[in-house]
Order: structure tokens, then C-alpha cells, then sequence
């Protein structure tokens, strides 16, 4: 009896085990972190045309009474370069962990809009989505990355989710139709978002050739060579929506993603 | 009450193809080539394709009078930012069978057709053919936002013309206005003639995702035409309707509740006492996961039938009815839906009892997105 009760324990444990194991031993694989030494930088400008520089206007036709029926003006013109990111993909740079630690992500649901608008993270990260209006949101993506609905909360509480897989995530209110966001989930920590003159700095990149990927809502988006050398800055100057005659060429670099 | 629409007889599919290539040609047109900006415009739409089995009987689909086949209906809707805080508005219909390629027997309706004014979240004014203040209904109207496919069978919305001011401080909001039409239900009262009435609204929400609230109107609802019908004592116009309306919305989680309840009363040319009449309804609704929801509507009515008999006497009394739709939703993306539901329809005399069995698919679009895409090449 007592031989059956082993087996039967080892049977009945071997499966919860396992993933401790198999996790004991990723652990152990440290990725490489990007580092200051030995390794270069993107300092880039960019520049939008004036339509991507405005908001849509925010219209409901059928809206409930109270508030939320009428979406909220905001008090001040969003930063256009909000809605930009840009990133490098590469398969030799999978696995870096981030160089400095970075806030808490967070998408608020806040005058009726989701701020902020685009959020890129780094694969595995958590984020969060308080409710800090006085009416309710829903929070919900269809997206294949991450299929989730967080369902409605009341004004300070909060849901979160984790994104482990690589992809754009589209996210919605289910009751107000003009509110969206976009999470972009991506495979190395070297991305950045302009500031509101359209600066923007990448740095800790290995040497060597690098694409960049300048991603906006709005814009298919657009790949960029870089050379990178240890102890020095590559300079680049990008224009959204790329010139027409570059757009589509045989061969560029501008290509859709 | 369904809104009177002009029908246009045999309205082929080309027909419609073609007014939406040239609407889509001349914002192509009028927009500069390098991109679209959308800050002064917003034009989308619903396609809903519908299907339903039923007996004579039933109501599910009563914007088709209760017809059996399909129908496919078109909605869109515009606004226009003239100003910082004006907007023009207009959101219109078209529906028709679903037959040979074409929109048989099409109707077309103008439902919403306004300025709005948001001089602040306290004051907003709307002016045109606008949504009526009484009752909450009204956001249910779209096919993505109700979550069954038919509507209560006393909360058909009409679009009456008028001036209606809006606000809210805090957890309060109101509405009052004067409005052009009495909400009436076309099958239990007679078609009304236009005269402005009062309506007033307000509403609490007394926590996140709850809201109760109340709205009142009277005037008028009668036709003019009947006055030869009327004791020569009375105005056609003295004859008032008064109907008081309250709501109430709660959400929580993955689960919304929304329920109304008004009391009517009318005066009846010949009968001496006004007759009362009572309706309401409650809507359920659950998502279980991203894609998939049910919702379930019970709705009660003891609605007054005011009617001018061959005889040339009035009558005046309650019908009792109600019924009770279940349904259920997938969401293949966020602008596409299809719902299945059932209804059955139960009266005081079970001979007029119905059920039907019916789907919707509903695809919403943005017609300004679609052009921008075309424009950055990032369809």
C-alpha cells in the first residue's frame, strides 16, 4: 500500500512541480542587460504633418443623460507626440532587461479618455487601469496579444493586466465609443517616446546595425537604418507621414510593417 | 413610436453604392492629399443584417412591422465642428428587405438633425430634430449598444423638433426643454398633430455606475383632423396627455441592470375620466468574456388604447401585454456583433400570444478612419 500511496503522491505533485523547476532553471539563464559601457545611442527628432498633429473630434449620438453623454472637451491641446513610439527590433536583442527602472504603467480612465492614449511596455509588464472619473468605463481588448474585460469599477479602484506577448493591444470602452488606447508590447527595452518637441533618445544599444521602427496610430509604421558605435550618437531626422516619393519604394526602408 | 420615414419604392442596392462612392469621392476630394484631419468632422455608421422566424403575432422587429424575411439597415451619422463649441449634427436611416441584391421597398429617415451648443458642462443646448428628454431609452437605440436585437414594445423613440438645454453639477443633471411631438405608440393612439410641449428631466447618480433619475412632460395628443370628432365644447388641443418617467442604471463588474417605469394618463374627448396607463421595463446584462455576453429584457405594459371607432364614439382603456427577450452576443471585434434572441409576447387574450426567434449582425464603421488609412497607407 504504502509503494501505491508514493507513486500516487509523486503522480499527484510531479505536475505542480514542474513549473517551479522549469522556472528555477530560466532564472538561472540571466538575460543580458543593457548596459552604459561599451554601447551607443539614437538621439532623433520628428516631425508631423499638421493633420497628425490634431485630435479627432470626440462625437456621441446616442449618449446616456448625465454625465458622459456629451464627451468632455479637454482643457488643453493633447501633445501630438504622444501618439508616437519608436523602437528596435531585433531577435539578438530579446531578453534585455531595461537599464534604469521604469514607472509604474498605467492607463487612467480620466475625463472620459484614456491617458495616456498609446503606452508602450516591455513584455511581461503590468499595468494598470484606474477608473478616476465619477462615471463608470469599461476596459476591454479583442486584440490576439491580449484578450481580456476588466468589466466596470467605481472611481479609485483599479484592474490590471499583465502583457506577456508581443503585439499591438487595442484597447475600448464598451459604453463610451470615442475612448480608445493602444498598448504596445514589445520584446526589448530599447523604445522611447518623443518629448513634445519630438526629441527623443535611445540609449545602452549594442554596437552595430540597427532598425528603427517609428510607430503612430495613424501612420503605417516606418523603418529606419541605424548605425550604432560604442561611445557615440547617431543622429537621425524623421518625418511623419514619410515624403510620398519615399513611401512604397522598391528597396527603402520605409516599408509597412 | 417609429418615426414616419419616406419610402422610396424599390430603392435598388446600386442606388445606395453609388451616393456613398460619391459622398466618399468628394471628401477624398476636399480633404488635402498629404492626410485627413478629423478634428472638424466625424462620419460613421452601422450596417445591421437581420433575420428572424416568427408567427403573426409577435413584436420582436416592430421597426418592420412584425414582417417575417430579413431586413439590412443602413445608419449613419455626421457632425461637423463649426466652432470651438458648435457642432451640426445628423443622423440618418435607411431599411429595406433583404431581396435579389437589392433594398426592397426602402425606407428612408432623417432622425436626428441639430446644432449643438456646449458652452459648458453645465449648459449645453440642442436645437433641431433632436431626441426626446422623457425617458432614458434613447441610448439604446444603435444596434452595438442594445444588447437584444428588439426593442420595449412602449419605448419606441420619436424624433420630435425642438430646443432642449442639458447640464450637470457634480452627481446631478437635468434636461428641460419644449419639444414638437407627445411620445405616442402608433398602434394605441392616433397619429398626433405638432404642438411644442414642456419636458423636463434630472437625474442623481449616487455612486459610480448608479444613476436614478425622473422626467415629466404634458400637452397635447391628439389630431387635428379629428376635431369634427370632439364636443363642440372642447379644443382638439385641449385633450392633454401627461406622462411622468422614472429610470434607473446600474453597473457594476461585468454585469448592467437598466430599468424604466412611467405612468400616463390621458383625456378621452366623451369620456369623463382621464385613462391611466402603466409601462415599464428591466434589462439584464452579463459578459462572460471578452466576446461573449447574454442579456435578458422583461418588459410590462398596461398601455392605454384611445381610439376613434366608425361609430364615431371614443374609446379609452388599458391593454395589459408584456414579454421577455433573451439573448445572446459575440463580439468578433470591436465593431462587429451578431446576437441571436428570442421573444415571446403574452396578452390577455392568448390568441394574440407570439414568439420569435431571430439574429443581427451589426459592422460599425468610420468612414473618416477608412480614408485616413487609405491616405497614410496604413490599411
Amino acid at each position: 500500500m504504502r509503494p501505491f500511496l508514493f507513486v500516487a503522491g509523486v503522480i499527484t505533485l510531479l505536475p505542480a512541480a514542474l513549473p517551479w523547476a522549469c522556472a528555477a532553471q530560466t532564472s538561472g539563464q540571466v538575460p543580458p542587460r543593457a548596459s552604459a559601457s561599451g554601447t551607443g545611442r539614437i538621439e532623433g527628432r520628428i516631425t508631423l504633418s499638421p493633420a497628425l498633429s490634431t485630435d479627432r473630434m470626440r462625437f456621441r449620438p446616442y449618449g446616456d443623460f448625465g454625465r458622459g453623454q456629451f464627451p468632455t472637451e479637454r482643457n488643453e491641446p493633447a501633445n501630438p507626440f504622444a501618439r508616437v513610439v519608436v523602437y528596435i527590433v531585433s531577435p539578438t536583442l530579446s531578453g534585455y532587461e531595461a537599464q534604469e527602472q521604469r514607472p509604474p504603467a498605467s492607463i487612467s480612465q480620466s475625463n472620459e479618455t484614456f491617458d495616456p492614449h498609446l503606452l508602450p511596455v516591455l513584455r511581461g509588464t503590468t499595468v494598470e487601469f484606474p477608473n478616476d472619473d465619477d462615471i463608470f468605463h469599461n476596459v476591454f481588448s479583442l486584440s490576439a496579444p491580449a484578450l481580456f474585460d476588466l468589466g466596470r469599477y467605481p472611481r479609485g479602484e483599479s484592474r490590471s493586466v499583465v502583457f506577456d506577448d508581443v503585439g499591438v493591444v487595442a484597447v475600448f470602452c464598451d459604453i463610451h465609443s470615442d475612448m480608445s488606447a493602444t498598448v504596445l508590447v514589445l520584446d526589448n527595452p530599447f523604445f522611447a517616446q518623443p518629448d513634445a518637441e519630438g526629441r527623443f533618445l535611445i540609449e545602452g544599444l549594442p554596437p552595430g546595425d540597427h532598425v528603427l521602427t517609428v510607430w503612430h496610430d495613424r501612420v503605417a509604421p516606418i523603418e529606419v537604418a541605424a548605425s550604432v558605435a560604442a561611445g557615440q550618437t547617431t543622429p537621425l531626422s524623421i518625418e511623419l507621414p514619410p515624403p510620398s516619393e519615399q513611401m512604397n519604394r522598391p528597396g527603402s526602408l520605409w516599408d509597412r510593417h | 413610436m417609429t418615426p414616419p420615414r419616406n419610402t422610396l419604392s424599390n430603392l435598388k442596392l446600386p442606388a445606395l453604392a453609388l451616393t456613398a462612392l460619391t459622398l466618399t469621392v468628394l471628401l477624398h476630394a476636399l480633404a488635402p492629399r498629404s492626410a485627413v484631419a478629423q478634428d472638424w468632422i466625424v462620419l460613421e455608421g452601422i450596417l445591421d443584417v437581420e433575420g428572424w422566424s416568427t408567427d403573426d403575432a409577435s413584436r420582436l422587429l416592430t421597426r418592420n412591422d412584425g414582417r417575417p424575411l430579413g431586413s439590412s439597415t443602413l445608419t449613419m451619422w455626421t457632425a461637423l465642428r463649426l466652432h470651438a463649441k458648435l457642432q451640426l449634427m445628423a443622423l440618418g436611416e435607411v431599411e429595406g428587405e433583404i431581396g435579389a441584391g437589392a433594398f426592397r421597398d426602402a425606407e428612408v429617415g432623417i432622425h436626428q438633425l441639430a446644432l449643438r451648443f456646449s458652452a459648458s458642462p453645465t449648459l449645453l443646448v440642442e436645437a433641431g430634430k433632436i431626441l426626446p428628454p422623457v425617458g432614458i431609452y434613447a441610448g439604446r437605440r444603435l444596434s452595438i449598444t442594445n444588447p437584444v436585437i428588439g426593442a420595449p414594445d412602449s419605448y419606441h423613440v420619436n424624433y420630435p423638433w425642438g430646443v432642449v438645454v442639458t447640464g450637470r453639477w457634480g452627481r446631478l443633471d437635468y434636461r428641460t426643454g419644449m419639444v414638437s411631438k407627445p411620445i405616442v405608440h402608433e398602434r394605441y393612439l392616433p397619429p398626433p398633430t405638432d404642438r411644442l410641449r414642456p419636458a423636463v428631466g434630472a437625474g442623481v447618480t449616487l455612486a459610480t455606475g448608479f444613476r436614478v433619475g425622473g422626467s415629466f412632460t404634458r400637452g397635447s395628443y391628439l389630431n387635428r383632423d379629428m376635431s369634427s370628432a370632439i364636443p363642440d365644447v372642447a379644443a382638439w388641443s385641449s385633450f392633454n396627455q401627461r406622462i411622468i418617467a422614472f429610470d434607473t442604471r446600474f453597473a457594476r463588474g461585468h454585469s448592467e441592470v437598466r430599468a424604466e417605469f412611467s405612468l400616463s394618463s390621458y383625456d378621452v374627448p366623451t369620456i369623463d375620466d382621464a385613462v391611466s396607463g402603466k409601462t415599464g421595463y428591466v434589462e439584464f446584462k452579463r459578459t462572460w468574456t471578452p466576446r461573449f455576453f447574454t442579456a435578458f429584457r422583461f418588459e410590462g405594459n398596461d398601455y392605454p388604447l384611445v381610439k376613434l371607432r366608425d361609430t364615431g364614439k371614443w374609446i379609452g382603456k388599458a391593454v395589459l401585454f408584456w414579454n421577455a427577450e433573451a439573448s445572446i452576443g459575440y463580439r468578433f471585434s470591436r465593431d462587429s456583433l451578431l446576437k441571436v434572441s428570442y421573444r415571446g409576447d403574452r396578452w390577455e387574450n392568448p390568441e394574440r400570444n407570439g414568439k420569435a426567434f431571430a439574429f443581427q449582425f451589426s459592422h460599425q464603421f468610420d468612414v473618416m478612419r477608412w480614408l485616413d488609412q487609405r491616405m497614410m497607407g496604413s490599411g
